[in-house]
This record gives C-alpha cells, structure tokens and sequence, in this order.
C-alpha cells in the first residue's frame, strides 16, 4: 500500500444517508479532508458523526451523493479494499483470540505477506504502542489502557491510508484520556496517516485536531481549523457546542450602534456595525460572548450591572453565575476571587470578542454566511 | 491462634481478618446448606446406595437378608447378551439423535438471529415441541407412524415401529423433533450475545462469512455449545421414555435402551442389585464421555 501524494484524501460529496425507517442520519455532506490531516468530527448523540465514519468504513451503505478515496468513489468497494483501519469505541478486540492474533488477523486475510512478515510487523507494532509484553494474553487480562492500545495498534499493523476512529478514548477514565490523546496525537504525526476521528468531546476536537468538522442532525455547521471554530463560530449552535462553560447568550435588538438587551445596553464601535452581514437584522438578534471574554468588575463607559448568584470554585479557575436582569451570565475568573453571592458588580468586554446572531442562528460578524466548503478550501491552500 | 496473631500484627488486623473469615465460612455453609441436604438425599444418596445395591444379590422386600456377592452383578453382566443388546441400541439411538439434535439446532438458532420476517413466530414454533411431556410425543409420533398414519402414507414402510429396521429411526426423529427446541432456545441466547461489533471489526479486517463464523460465532459460543453437546449427549444416553411409550423395547428388543432394560431387570424381573449395577455401567460411560466432550470441546481457558 504505497501512498502517492494525494492517494489518502477523502472527498464527501453531497452524501446522504437514510435509514429503512425513513431517519435522515447524514444529510447533504460536503467536505475535502487533505492527505495526512488530522480531522475530528464533533456534534451531540444522533447527528450522524459516527454514522458518516461508518460510510467510509463500508459497514453502512451511502444512500445517496459520493465518498472518493484519493480519486476513486469507495462506492462498491469491499470494505477491507478500502485501505482504511477502524478503532472502534468499546475497541472490539476478539475476546478469544490473543493480542498477537487480535493484531494479526486482518494482514492474515487480506494480504499475501509471509507469516514470518507479519510476525515483525505485529512485533514492530506492539512495541510502538509499549504493549510487546501483552502478545500472548487475551484482551480480558488487559487494562482499558492496554485494550486501547491493543485496538489502535491492531488499526497501525494494517498500514491503511486512513484511520477511522469512533470515540476511541471514551472508555476511559480521565488521567488515561488525557495521556492517550496525546500518544495518539504524537503517534498520527509520527505516521503521517490520514485520521477521522469521531468524538462527542469538544476538549479532544481543539486539542488533537488539524480541523474540525461540526455536525449537527446531520448536517455540516461548520468545518476549520480549532481556533477558528472557537474564535468565528459559524452559528449559534457551533458558538453554543463548543467552548466550556458554554458561550453566554442574551436576547438583543440592534437600534444604530447599540444593542438593546433586557436590563442592558451595549455600544458596538461603527466599524464594527458595518460588518455586519445582514443590515436588514435589527430585531430578534443574540448576543454571544464568551465566560473568559468577559471583565469581571469593570469600570468606565459601556458596562453592564449583574449581581452575584453563584460562585463556582474549579481549581485554577473560579466560575461566576450572574443575573443581569434574569437572564443568566457565566464568567471565568481567576481562581483567587471568590465574591459574596448578592454582590453588585459592573462587568464589560470588548467588542471585537462579540458575537451576534440572526434569528436563523447565523453568525452576522464572521463577514461570510456561507461557511465550510469555502473556508476548507482556503484553508487547504493554506497548509499545502 | 488468635492471640498469637494478635500478638505478630500490632495493628489487630489479623484477628479481624481471622473472625471475617470465620464467618464467611458460616455465611457460604449456611447458603449452600439447602443444596448439600436436597442433592444428598437425592442424588449422592442413591448413588452410594446403588453402588451398596449393586454389590449384593438384593432382596428387595428384605433388605437386611440380601447377600453380598461382590463383583459378581458386573461379571454376569460383561456376558449378558441382553445387556449388550442394550448397550449397542442406545449407541445407535444416540448416533442418531445427537448429531442431528446439535447441527440443526445451531442451524435454527443462527437461521433465526438473522434478520428475518416473523422472527416471534418461527422462536415459538420452533421452541413448543418442548413444553409437551414425553408421554404426549409418544403418542403423538406413534399415531404419526401407524400403519394408517401420515409417514407410512407418504414415505412407506408400513407401521415403522413395528419394523425392527424403522422403529429405532422413527423413535429417533420424534426425539429430535421434541428435543431441538431446548438446545435451539440456550444456542439463540448464545449467538445474541455475541456483540455485533465483533463481525464489524471481522468484515474491516476482511474476514468471509464462513471465516466470521469460524472465527467469531464458533469460538464466542463454546460455552455453550460444550453445555448442549454435553446435555444432549447425556440425555440420549439415557433415554428411556420414548421406547417404553412407543415400542415397549420391541420388535424383537431392537428398541430397547439401556435405561429400559434396567427398568425391566428391577421392576419386571425383580433383579434390584443387577438392574443397579447396569445403571452403574451407564453412570461410567456418561462420565467418560461428558469428560471427553469437555477436554476436546472446551479448549485452553476453561
């Protein structure tokens, strides 16, 4: 399996799938994932992430539109001609065969390398992933660690083109997690394989990934590079689904240059207004900005008075609940405040870090509405 | 003993650990203490005392009056033709039943896991047989195979369990028929169980159908197919009801088992010490098969 230059992108094309039971799972998917890219797929349960991965796999039909490997459709193709290696989420490792088989199982069946050969690779393998002490015990003898090793080191063996991985760290707990996450950053980049990697945790989305694919009930919101998923958030609901705690949003009018919210006024600079996408969206906007945005006890002009409901204490970090007017605001502080609950407080933040949205959810400040295809392609130029 | 343990671990923690024990021993004796005294009435109790019986010429109004004769029962026995007889028909009923009994009810069992219409219907179907009692398929089959009846009229052979070559095979397919259903219910339960997961992984690493059932069905339901091979074998082995029902042993003893002909030896010919001594013999050749089956069958892990 030799890779010329673009022989691992993945090209979807208008892809749909329905199920028997008429369920839109994916639905107009357009998206080009570049030879060696690192791609997370993220979204809430039931928006087709994994249903998406499993096309590409072949273990679930596309209904309609086009997936192509390289240049050719996968459409037909059986799945283990497709040059792709899965780590499946609860790893599906061969519960009676031991590691080495478990490793060995899939290069004994589809290719003609001696038994010799395959020997080294699965040695060769298993000490990438530190686990050339577990070939001869069976998977239950293996932590969740060892089992996830194991999974994505049966995935490496194969050599594919490209590495499907469906929520692979999910069964673990939180210190392996964050240890796993970076051997198999370090390990992709070692490689250079071409990765989708399927995840409802937006914290592995911004860390591991060269771009994110947002997916929401089957459709693309948005798809670029973590930073700019978090700083240019498509719509409201990528603005709402990524970031922790979640981005604050308050109901506002835009009357000239000032946002007109329930207990609130905010002064937006004209520049800034006159970015704005729709100018016919003065009514029934949202107002996002994010906790960390926000200056806690602020003073001078363009402020906004809350009080104090809740404080959170999270180690590093303190999060405070405010009302402003009922609705609630969420702002990160430093972990030495700590402020009475009940308190008043003048709180502000800068405009450039404003976020507003139509009454359809579009981000009327990112200067484009129409958002993946066009920002994937810039972005691929980019890199390449 | 616990003073000195007391004494070498400073904190006590061995004397605590002594007394949990202790009463762990009484926790798991009392829980058992129902099995122990049901299974020592009925099962290890009649087995000593049919080991006891089969070593005397046994009076069976007069217990205490009955002769210790040794080996004597097993000796006669090596040399009665009828229990030969008997030995080699259960051979060939259980040459007929289990093989069919175990492949069909795996071929049932994976035909019905698959996604097919009326999934309900055919797990009904297939498993009603077993509720019946033997005494209901008994005469239910030997209606089936009367002269008059349904198979005669459409394969032949007349009334087959009158015919010393088809009554055997006609007691067979009844069993068959009534006993697939048990083994057919425990094997669906088995290949549910086996997650799906499993053949997706299979078909990325490109396995064939024939090789994800090598591979994946067969080695993820052992357990339970030891468990039926094993059950089905015993249960052939010791048939008994479908010839008393059918056949009565007959024509000319070729239906005769060997549990019948232990039933006929001790309530017909009153031989109690010789009738137990053959269910001895039985009792052996169940645990030397049931030990071969394990050892072939249940591989390195068990």
């Amino acid at each position: 399996m030799s890779k010329t230059n673009d022989a691992a992108s993945v090209t979807f094309e208008n892809v749909r799938k329905v199920y028997s039971d008429d369920f839109v799972a994916v639905d107009s998917f357009d998206a080009t994932i570049d030879d060696g890219e690192f791609i997370t797929v993220v979204g809430p349960s039931g928006s087709g992430k994994s249903t998406l991965l499993r096309m590409v796999a072949g273990l679930e039909e596309i209904t309609g539109g086009d997936v192509r490997i390289g240049s050719e459709s996968i459409k037909g193709v059986e799945p283990q001609d497709r040059g792709i290696a899965m780590v499946f989420q609860n790893y599906a490792l061969y519960p009676h065969m031991t590691v080495r088989k478990n490793m060995s199982y899939g290069l004994k069946l589809t290719t003609e390398l001696p038994d010799e050969e395959i020997k080294q690779r699965v040695r060769e393998t298993a000490e990438m992933m530190g686990i050339e002490d577990q070939l001869d015990d069976k998977p239950a003898n293996l932590s969740g660690g060892q089992q996830q090793r194991v999974a994505t080191g049966r995935a490496i063996v194969r050599d594919p083109k490209i590495f499907l991985m469906d929520e692979p760290l999910s069964n673990l707990d939180a210190k392996l997690k964050v240890h796993m996450r970076t051997e198999l950053q370090r390990l992709q980049e070692e490689l250079g394989t071409t990765t989708i990697y399927v995840t409802h945790d937006q914290h592995e989305a911004l860390t591991m990934s060269d771009r994110i694919i947002v997916l929401n009930e089957g459709e693309l919101q948005q798809f670029a590079p973590p930073e700019e998923v978090y700083n240019e958030p498509a719509n409201r609901f990528v603005a709402d689904f990524i970031g922790s705690p979640a981005m604050n949003f308050f109901d506002v009018e835009l009357h000239g240059t000032t946002l007109l919210g329930n207990g609130f006024e905010y002064e937006l600079p004209s520049a800034i207004v006159d970015t704005i996408s729709d100018t016919d969206a003065t009514t029934g906007l949202e107002l996002g900005i994010r906790p960390e945005d926000i200056t806690y006890d602020a003073s001078g002009d363009n402020t906004i008075t809350a009080v104090v409901d809740v404080v959170e204490v999270a180690g590093s970090d303190n999060f405070i609940y405010l009302d402003i007017e009922g609705s609630e605001c969420r702002v990160r502080v430093s972990g030495g405040l700590k402020p009475t609950v009940g308190d008043r407080v003048d709180i502000a933040f800068n405009p450039d870090d404003v976020h507003l949205f139509d009454a359809s959810g579009e981000n009327l400040l990112t200067g484009s509405s129409d958002t993946a295809v066009p920002q994937a392609q810039t972005e691929s130029e980019k890199t390449t | 003993m616990a003073q000195s343990t007391q004494q070498t671990d400073a904190d006590g923690s061995g004397l605590d650990r002594s007394k949990s024990m202790t009463r762990e021993w009484i926790a798991g004796a009392t829980f058992s203490l129902p099995y122990i005294l049901i299974a020592g009435t009925f099962l290890f109790g009649p087995l000593v005392l049919a080991l006891y019986m089969s070593l005397h010429d046994w009076n069976a109004l007069a217990p205490a009056q009955s002769q210790f004769i040794g080996f004597e029962n097993y000796q006669i026995l090596l040399s009665d033709p009828d229990f030969w007889n008997a030995l080699w028909n259960t051979l060939y009923f259980v040459f007929l039943t289990v093989p069919p009994i175990i492949i069909g009810s795996l071929l049932l069992a994976l035909g019905v896991n698959r996604d097919v219409k009326g999934k309900w219907l055919l797990r009904t179907i297939f498993f009603s047989p077993y509720v019946l009692t033997v005494a209901v398929v008994g005469l239910l089959w030997t209606e089936l195979f009367n002269a008059s009846g349904l198979i005669p009229y459409h394969i032949g052979g007349g009334n087959w369990l009158t015919s010393p070559e088809l009554a055997m095979p006609g007691i067979a397919i009844a069993t068959i028929w009534w006993q697939l259903a048990f083994n057919f219910i425990i094997l669906l339960a088995a290949r549910q169980n086996v997650p799906d997961r499993l053949y997706e992984a299979a078909k990325l690493d490109g396995a064939s159908t024939g090789q994800m059932m090598r591979h994946i069905t067969i080695p993820q339901m052992r357990n339970p197919l030891v468990f039926v091979v094993i059950v089905t074998f015993v249960n052939s082995f010791q048939v008994f009801g479908q010839p008393f029902i059918m056949t009565n042993g007959g024509p000319t003893f070729s239906t005769t088992t060997i549990v019948l002909y232990l039933y006929e030896t001790a309530f017909t010919g009153r031989e109690f010490g010789y009738a137990a001594a053959v269910g001895y013999v039985l009792f052996m050749i169940l645990i030397a098969i049931s030990a071969t089956n394990y050892y072939f069958l249940a591989g390195d892990d068990q």
